[in-house]
Formats: structure tokens, C-alpha cells, sequence
């Protein structure tokens, strides 16, 4: 049987770390951090090389990778926040909703998976089946997580929600 | 309901506009490191007696680096850094017998196959279990030091990780490139055990098998009460999601790995007979808490492996036998990879050779002419049967395999 070389894995880094260390920077907003993320997963993506064989969509399974590795860290460091702050989240921000920096700040604030999510649907243009897909979860859970997710952003920029966000599906 | 998701998306996207943009600046990924830390990490996440120690890396223990790196892919590859610090705590070395003497190394016959590896020995010193390359049986069943048989273990990089005294051997192979199948040989006949994206680690005396069922990088341990029984999962504790069964006692009790999910290093877990598990502790090395601890054998009452200390840029091992009865830490005289221990609480494993720790006594195993790098396989129950395989490189960057058995008295 033919097993994925090392030949084949360095064909595949060079053909896909632009977009992973893309996805990486839009998911965190660090050029610095988003390389520690494609570093450990081109890591854990060696690791497995050999046993990965031909799966069939290999890209796909180095962005829930990716993905993995980002929740992972901001799981950490959301846990060390909430609890090292008390105060669960900060006052609404005054500041310009359209500057980057704050709307990093506030998306930052909410929970790991909401933020990939978001990040994942409206920066990386990726359909809601995708995104289940690499989260590893239902298109419902998807659904609710975005509209949580939004919800809770406006409410931190101060941005007035025209429609009702939250649907009811919740896995 | 479809409008309104659409504009939902609209003003999503909107929101999240100004986050927008690419990486500034020259990336810092660095592939060969990437590759180096991949590749030590498929060494670890492997039992000892995993034919990928050898086929894949070997680490000696002593000089702290890559010896061997293979085989099958030509690209080179950089050398890893494996950080082994000799203990400076003799004191804390278990009580055991005075060490094997008269130790006498012998290649395993392999009816003329030039390269082959032993992956797994039984606890009387019988029976071992190998790899064959180049030939269309690709494992082999020794007893008594003579071919027993030839099976074939389906699918890619088939092999058997461990054998009984009564000469049943368990194993896996990948039957599809992402897919692994557990496999029993017994009676002369190799079969699948029950379940899909399954792999067997270890099978005791009475025949119960364990090992771990689900997709790579999501499996979680699991036991086979007999050849033909169905699987089981064991059970997780709460937030755990991800774990490999890598042992198995005569009395029942279960030595494995787990970790809250794939992203994370594992760390050892054990199941009693009595059906309950608990996380083992962490020893303590040098004043401070160790990261992990890797169990790497059982046997009744001990389970013995290494400390995992994680350093800034570096990653320290000590090596330690846990008495399960009253959950208590001994360290070894010496850091050995892997450690195997023995009903004696002798442990065989590799250092600067391969080596037989009694105690503070450290017995060197002989070496086998002309090989540059030894890995253990196995240890008998009485510590005097030793099995192993050696590594040379060979003329073109091939790299041979021997497989060995060291009798003592």
C-alpha cells in the first residue's frame, strides 16, 4: 500500500501553508500568533503523516486541525480570564465599531467556538455545512452559535440588533 | 426564513469587516522543526514494542539524539532533540533482586529474510512475536527460538504488539490507508477482532485484549474480554475524550493513556478490576511536579515509565516505577526508554545499549556485532528473557534490523 512520504507531506506545506497561516491570522488577528498556530499544526499534521493515508480531503482535515489548535488556546486563556477576572465581560465599547482593534477586542471576548465560528462563516466565506464540518458539529449548532455569537458581539460594539439574532436550535 | 438569513449574513459580514486583512511580514514557520517535533511525537504516542520505533526513528537513550532516522522516505530529515537526564537519585531505587548475570545475545533465524524486527515477547520468554520486510508474510511467530509461523496480518504495516504464554498474538494493520483493524493469531489463523478503526496493544494470560477503537486522533480506549467478544469502551472521566488502553495485567487491571482531547499530550490512566479507573499522579522530579507521566508496562501490582518534564525548549524524561496498591512513585536508578519491568521489579530498557536495571545495579546487555542502536521489545515475567531488535546502517543510507533474544541466568 502506498504511504504518504515526506516528500508528499513537504509538496502539501508548500502548496497550503499560505492559506493556513491566512486562516490562522483572520481566526486570532496576530501575525506572530497565527504562525505558532500553523507551527504546531504542521506538527501534529507530520505526527500523523504516515497514518493519515489517503484520506480523502486532506485540507480540510489541517484546518480542523488548525481550528483545533486555536480553540485549544483560546480555551486556555478564556478559563484564565473569566477566572482570574471575576467580572465576566467589560462595559459595551464607545469606540468606532469599524476599527479593527476594537472589533478584535470584543470578539475576543466571547467563547472559543463562537469566535471560530464567526470568523470561519463571514471572514473565511465558509458555507454553514463547512464550518460544521471542521468544528465537528451540527449545522444547528453552527446556526445558533453564530447567532449567539453575533448577538453577543453587537451588544459588546454597541450596534443596535435590527432583527431578532437568537434562534432557538441549540444542540 | 432564507431571507432573513441572508441578511443576518449580510450584517455579519459587515460587523466583522474590519477584521479583514492578510499576515504582514515574512511567515515564521519553520517545516524542518516542525517535522523534527512531528516526528519525536510519533515516537512517543507509540507503545514501547511498536515496530514504528525502529522502522520509523530509534532514539538512543544516552547520546540524547536521533541515531537512526529511515527509511522509508528519502528526504532527510533534521535530527530531533530528545533530552534524557541521568538520575542523580540512586537512594530512591527499588528494593530488587541482584541483577541477571551470564546474559547471552542471539538472532532470532528468519528463514533467510535479511531484515526483520521482534515487536512483542511473552511473559514466560517463549514465545515472540516479529516484523518481516521484503517477503509476503509480514510478521513471524518464534517459540522456543525456532519459527513457530509466518502469518499474514492484513493491510499495511500489520504487526502484532503483544503475545501471551499461550502464544496468541494481537496486532493491527491499516486495511484502508486511514482505517486500522485489530487482529488476533491463535490456532494458527490470523482474525479480526470485533469493531472498525480498532487496534490491539496488549492481550494477558486469559486472553482479555485491550487496546483502543475510533478514528485516529479521536480513539478511546477499549477491551475485547476474550477473541470473540465484542468491544467495550472503557470509561472516561468527565472531559476526557481521547485515550489508548497500552496494557493489561494478569489480574485485569488496565494501563493506558488519556488526554481531554486530541490537541493534548496524554498522560497515564488505569483501570481496576473492580471496574473503576483513576487518573495516576504525577511523580515529583527534582522538587517540582512532572508535566505527564507515560506508563510504558504493567505488570500485578506495577506499572513502570517515564516523567514528562516540560521545559521552554526542551522536554526532560525520568524514569519511574508506581506501585498501584498504594499509588506511590519509586525512580529508577537510570533514565531507560522504554521502561519494562518485570515481576522482580527488574526493568529492561535502552541506555547507552540496552540494559537490565536491578535496583541500583545496571546490567549491559551484550551487543549484537556490528549493530549500531538497540530497542527492547519485551521482558519475561522472571527478567531473565530479553527480547529486542538492533539497528545498523547499511551501505546506501539502508538502515538493517536483527531480531534478538538475551537469556540470562
Amino acid at each position: 500500500m502506498p504511504e504518504r512520504t515526506d516528500r508528499d507531506y513537504l509538496a502539501f506545506v508548500h502548496a497550503r501553508v499560505a492559506e493556513l497561516r491566512r486562516t490562522a491570522y483572520l481566526l486570532c488577528g496576530d501575525p506572530h500568533q497565527a504562525d505558532d498556530f500553523v507551527q504546531e499544526t504542521l506538527t501534529k499534521l507530520y505526527a500523523r503523516w504516515p497514518r493519515i493515508g489517503r484520506v480523502e480531503n486532506v485540507d480540510a482535515y489541517v484546518h480542523t486541525m488548525l481550528v483545533r489548535v486555536f480553540l485549544d488556546d483560546r480555551r486556555r486563556g478564556w478559563w484564565k480570564v473569566r477566572l482570574l477576572s471575576g467580572a465576566p465581560e467589560p462595559p459595551p465599547s464607545d469606540r468606532n465599531p469599524e476599527d479593527g482593534p476594537v472589533v478584535r477586542a470584543a470578539l475576543a471576548q466571547l467563547p472559543p467556538r463562537q469566535q471560530a465560528v464567526l470568523v470561519l462563516r463571514y471572514l473565511c466565506d465558509k458555507p454553514v455545512r463547512e464550518v460544521a464540518d471542521l468544528l465537528r458539529c451540527s449545522e444547528g449548532t453552527v446556526k445558533s452559535q453564530t447567532a449567539h455569537g453575533l448577538t453577543r458581539l453587537r451588544g459588546l460594539l454597541g450596534v443596535p440588533a435590527l432583527a431578532p439574532a437568537v434562534s432557538g436550535e441549540e444542540r | 426564513m432564507r431571507g432573513e438569513d441572508e441578511m443576518t449574513d449580510e450584517r455579519a459580514v459587515r460587523l466583522l469587516r474590519p477584521l479583514r486583512g492578510e499576515p504582514e511580514g515574512p511567515a515564521r514557520i519553520d517545516v524542518p522543526r516542525a517535522m523534527a517535533e512531528g516526528r519525536r511525537r510519533r515516537v512517543v504516542r507509540r507503545w514501547s514494542g511498536g515496530v514504528a520505533l525502529v522502522a520509523l526513528t530509534s532514539v538512543t537513550a544516552g547520546g540524547g539524539t536521533l541515531a537512526v532516522s529511515a527509511l522509508r522516505d528519502g528526504t532527510p530529515v533534521p535530527v530531533p532533540t530528545v533530552v534524557v537526564t541521568a538520575s542523580v537519585t540512586p537512594s530512591a531505587a527499588p528494593a530488587a533482586p541482584a541483577g541477571p548475570t551470564g546474559c547471552r545475545v542471539t538472532r532470532l533465524p528468519t528463514g533467510g529474510v535479511t531484515k526483520a524486527l521482534v515487536t512483542a515477547g511473552d511473559p514466560s520468554g517463549r514465545y515472540q512475536t516479529g516484523r518481516l520486510y521484503g517477503t509476503s508474510a509480514n510478521t513471524i511467530v518464534w517459540r522456543d527460538g525456532k519459527i513457530l509461523a509466518r502469518p499474514v496480518v492484513p493491510g499495511g504495516d500489520g504487526r502484532f504488539a503483544d503475545v501471551n504464554r499461550s502464544g496468541v498474538a494481537v496486532g493491527s494493520g491499516f486495511v484502508t490507508d486511514d482505517r486500522q483493524q485489530a487482529f488476533i493469531y491463535r490456532n494458527g489463523r490470523v482474525t479480526a477482532l470485533d469493531g472498525s478503526h480498532t487496534f490491539a496493544n496488549a492481550i494477558n494470560d486469559a486472553g482479555v485484549i485491550v487496546g483502543a477503537v475510533g478514528e485516529s486522533g479521536a480513539e478511546v480506549p477499549a477491551r475485547w474480554n476474550s477473541a470473540g467478544a465484542r468491544v467495550s469502551r472503557l470509561p472516561l472521566p468527565a472531559g476526557i475524550t481521547v485515550g489508548t488502553a497500552g496494557g493489561i495485567a494478569e489480574d485485569g487491571t488496565v494501563v493506558g493513556t488519556v488526554s481531554p482531547d486530541e490537541t493534548g499530550l496524554g498522560s497515564g490512566y488505569l483501570w481496576l478490576p473492580d471496574g473503576t479507573g483513576r487518573p495516576m499522579p504525577m511523580p515529583m522530579v527534582d522538587g517540582r511536579k512532572a508535566d505527564f507521566f507515560w506508563p510504558e508496562s504493567i505488570i500485578d501490582g506495577w506499572v513502570a515509565g517515564r516523567a514528562v518534564i516540560e521545559e521552554k525548549d526542551s522536554r526532560a524524561f525520568r524514569s519511574f516505577r508506581y506501585r498501584i496498591a498504594d499509588g506511590t512513585y519509586e525512580e529508577l536508578s537510570r533514565t531507560v526508554i522504554p521502561a519494562l519491568i518485570a515481576e522482580n521489579g527488574w526493568v529492561a530498557g535502552g541506555y547507552d545499549q540496552l540494559v537490565v536495571l536491578a535496583g541500583d545495579e545496571m546490567v549491559k546487555l551484550p551487543r549484537y556485532p556490528e549493530a549500531d542502536d538497540y530497542q527492547v521489545s519485551s521482558i519475561s515475567a522472571d527478567g531473565r528473557v530479553i527480547s529486542g531488535s538492533s539497528s545498523s546502517l547499511l551501505p546506501g543510507d539502508q538502515v538493517g534490523n536483527d531480531p534478538l533474544v538475551w537469556t540470562c541466568k
